[in-house]
């Protein structure tokens, strides 16, 4: 409780007196792997569109493969709101019905399920550079001691998913992987 | 008998003993999703082996270094990287460092009353308890992956040494390096580095790091030295007896919960000092420090509030030296020490109680040998020959109590048994935390330790003057209190008060007749304020001024020799040509300090600045550091015939590192 008026009294004193507009104790110069893996998947809803009859359900389907640390933590983005739309996470889905998700952070990755993956639209999130080799959409590489992340368009393209130039802008790199 | 050195015995490296330091906690993630993609970039990732809790909540006040602030700021040694850190200052005799903390500071002590960990396990070796921090220090700073100190006697988990305070040096991952890396280094003095690094973590979650490095430095070709400046010693110049070289090795597998790591570092410094007696501008005159340590490491939940933490280790020291005399001929003595140690530990930390966090656990170490042995060459002669074993056992328990949603009490005991020491000592620590604010928090800590006459300190009398009269554990009772206030967007700052009573501290000097005993008493007190404000990109400003004072018991009073009262430090990091290029600044100002034949060593401002450029081409870093950037002869206290010792004028520094 006493939090939560913290929070609202950073906001509105002390935010506008340091000219910022997030919220009073978010800042992190370091944090767990597992926290940062979190931020930037809630982050990506941000910077994507899925096709219109994806894209118009009324809410984002958040989906991991596994359990696993990450998948697990997942579930703190549960009822959050990106772009007007509330995120669901789901972490009982395997195989097949992972094609309804709009986006699958896959824990243990699976060839046959990425491949299955690549002809829908569904953005899969992974670990490693190879990720992206394997029909992976994002991958989250290691870049010193910080987290980064790489972007294969070609499968995200062949099912009209579109990625924003930020993003683009933002990805270590960008390639067209088959 | 003059021919024996009269400084406290030289020392040594080593050992280990994991503690409490680096405990997984599983408490609740961060929640960051309010940062952007660009802030996220920016955030560095930290493995598990932190302090198991929010900093803002333990119990101690905690200054962290990054992998990142060690390459911004171009800190070549660990002792480059303490001397950043608040109420830290570092020295050196031109062979080795040493560490001042907060109105305290030994010269020769070799860092014994500072722990020194690499994840968490002890490095201060078992004969000088030496903690090495500059080019004898195991590591290499590429593999660094964060640097924790925490002041104070943090007794009740961090166990022996942690008399001033601890540092906790924890290595990176292997996949954060992620491929082969090669490094080398060109600098002043035909000073070279070379590294060759393998780390990857595998698809089944295994992690490699593998790496060996060397060091090589012809060091300052003509040094002067004023208490030796007379035609029959080369009017006081040292030629070419300043080369120092390093070798290192590093190795870690983690798998599942289980982690297997070992290092080896092997150190040879030309002494060119003579400080005590030795022929002057002799290359003969020279030391070497070789330590080496395996350890396996099994770390697993027990469930979602419960972890365990068992681990063992073995750990080898040893160190040689020689110093030519003239004693009409040139006769070499020769130092040769040994020790061996090894043992376990077994932690547990819980949650499983509404409203507690407890962590209990023991270690055992085994001083298997702690030898040491001098003699002349030839002809032949043993000045004397010592070797000990016995057993250490510490237990402890500490309880973090939410009282009520902004209080926590810490309480914690600590029980040693150890076989330099006689009985059985018990220490306790109490801590209440107060978080009235999000932003704000408030610490009041106490806590008591003791550090135990070292195997070097327990022969010395014997050695030199043939007597053997007890020697006692010297006493620490620490107190300390503390503000933090954390703004938005980065701004941290900080404020302590601190009064550390030290007691039976072992001296060796004009009041005990140069015998070493339990002489005197410190009282210091001081206070620090710390400034930090990170912008996210990377622009960081860092500012600290530790105050400091100090009042000896004793008659002979020297508990103020080699301390400034003030040090000031200032950091600041600047990203340019779209962060293209990181520029960072280093400040640096130490007072002025009494030397012991009663002069004063002017106060020195040193400014170094560093310029890296990650990925400048794809897979090159670079990095180009000016040190000493004004020239400045600033001074150190010097030791033996030395009253000061000047130290080195600008120095340049290029590394390149390729990643494959």
């Amino acid at each position: 409780m006493i939090d939560k008026v913290i929070r609202s009294f950073c906001r509105l004193l002390l935010a506008p007196l340091l000219m910022v507009a997030t919220a009073c104790p978010v800042y992190a110069e370091d944090a767990s792997e597992t926290a940062v893996k979190i931020a930037f998947i809630f982050n990506f809803f941000k910077f994507i569109e899925w096709p219109a009859e994806v894209e118009n359900r009324g809410k984002f389907l958040l989906c991991a493969d596994a359990e696993g640390a990450v998948s697990e933590g997942l579930q703190m983005l549960d009822g959050k709101t990106v772009n007007g739309k509330p995120l669901s996470v789901r972490r009982d889905l395997k195989g097949q019905a992972l094609r309804a998700c709009h986006m699958v952070y896959m824990e243990n990755p699976d060839t046959a399920i990425l491949r299955d993956l690549s002809v829908y639209p569904v953005v899969t999130v992974g670990d490693g550079g190879d990720f992206i080799q394997q029909y992976g959409v994002i991958g989250l590489v290691p870049q010193d001691n910080r987290l980064s992340f790489v972007i294969n368009l070609t499968p995200a393209q062949a099912n009209g998913i579109k990625i924003r130039a930020p993003l683009l802008k933002l990805a270590k790199t960008v390639q067209a992987v088959k | 008998m003059s021919r024996l050195k009269l400084s406290a015995p030289i020392f040594a490296i080593t050992l280990l003993s994991s503690s409490g330091l680096a405990t997984a906690d599983n408490a609740a993630i961060e929640d960051l999703t309010d940062l952007s993609i660009e802030e996220l970039l920016n955030v560095d990732v930290i493995s598990a082996s932190r302090l198991g809790q929010k900093a803002s909540q333990a119990p101690s006040s905690v200054s962290v270094l990054t992998a990142t602030d060690i390459r911004t700021f171009g800190w070549r040694t660990l002792a480059d990287a303490l001397n950043a850190m608040p109420g830290l200052f570092t020295t050196n005799d031109r062979n080795y460092s040493f560490l001042g903390v907060r109105g305290f500071i030994k010269a020769n002590d070799y860092n014994s009353r500072v722990l020194i960990m690499i994840d968490g396990q002890r490095m201060n070796e078992n004969i000088y308890d030496t903690g090495n921090i500059a080019q004898e220090f195991m590591l290499d700073m590429d593999l660094v992956e964060r640097i924790e100190f925490i002041p104070g006697s943090g007794s009740s988990i961090y166990g022996a040494n942690a008399f001033l305070g601890l540092i906790n040096v924890i290595t990176k991952k292997g996949k954060a390096i992620n491929g082969v890396q090669l490094a080398g280094d060109v600098g002043s003095f035909d000073t070279y580095k070379g590294r060759v690094s393998y780390g990857k973590q595998f698809g089944n979650g295994a992690d490699v790091l593998v790496s060996a490095s060397h060091y090589d430095s012809g060091g300052v070709e003509n040094l002067y030295f004023s208490a030796y400046d007379t035609p029959a010693t080369n009017n006081g110049i040292a030629h070419n007896v300043d080369a120092e070289r390093t070798d290192r090795l590093l190795g870690r597998v983690q798998f599942k919960e289980f982690t297997l790591s070992g290092g080896f570092v092997d150190r040879f410094k030309r002494v060119p000092t003579a400080a005590y007696g030795q022929i002057f501008n002799d290359p003969g005159n020279y030391t070497v420090d070789k330590q080496v340590f395996g350890n396996l490491k099994y770390e697993k939940s027990l469930d979602d509030k419960t972890t365990l933490l068992l681990s063992s280790f073995f750990q080898d020291y040893e160190y040689h030296a020689e110093d030519a005399y003239d004693f009409g001929e040139r006769i070499v003595t020769r130092d040769k020490t040994s020790g061996s140690w090894w043992g376990g530990d077994a932690q547990l930390t819980t949650r499983a109680f509404d409203r507690h966090r407890l962590i209990l656990g023991v270690e055992y170490q085994y001083d298997q040998r702690q030898f040491q042995k001098t003699f002349d060459i030839d002809p032949y002669y043993l000045y004397g020959q010592t070797n000990r074993n016995g057993h250490r056992v510490e237990a402890y328990l500490q309880d973090d109590i939410q009282l009520t949603d902004e209080l926590i009490f810490s309480a914690g005991l600590r029980f040693d048994y150890h076989h330099m020491i006689k009985h059985m000592p018990l220490n306790p620590r109490l801590g209440l935390i107060w978080n009235p604010l999000v932003s704000t928090t408030f610490k009041l800590l106490y806590s008591s330790t003791f550090r135990a006459p070292n195997a070097a300190e327990l022969d010395y009398n014997n050695y030199y003057f043939s007597v053997n009269p007890p020697l006692h554990e010297e006493r620490i009772k620490s107190y300390e209190g503390i503000v933090e206030w954390r703004a938005p967007e980065g701004l941290k700052l900080s404020a302590a008060l601190f009064y550390n009573d030290i007691s039976q501290l072992l001296e060796a000097n004009e009041a005990t007749n140069d015998l070493l005993a339990n002489s005197h008493s410190h009282h210091i007190y001081g206070a620090e304020w710390t400034v930090e404000k990170r912008w996210y990109g990377g622009r960081l400003l860092k500012a600290s001024h530790t105050y400091s004072r100090v009042d000896d018991e004793g008659d002979h009073s020297d508990a103020s020799v080699g301390l400034p009262h003030n040090i000031f430090k200032l950091h600041y990091a600047e990203p340019l040509f779209n962060n293209t290029l990181q520029l960072g600044v280093e400040n640096i100002y130490i007072d002025q300090r009494l030397t012991w034949q009663g002069g004063v060593a002017d106060a020195y401002d040193l400014v170094n600045i560093n310029l890296r450029a990650d990925r400048i081409i794809e897979n090159v870093d670079l990095l180009f550091g000016v040190y000493n950037l004004f020239d400045s002869r600033y001074e150190m206290l010097g030791n033996g015939v030395h009253e000061i010792l000047p130290m080195n004028g600008r120095e340049f520094r290029l590394k390149l590192q390729l990643t494959l």
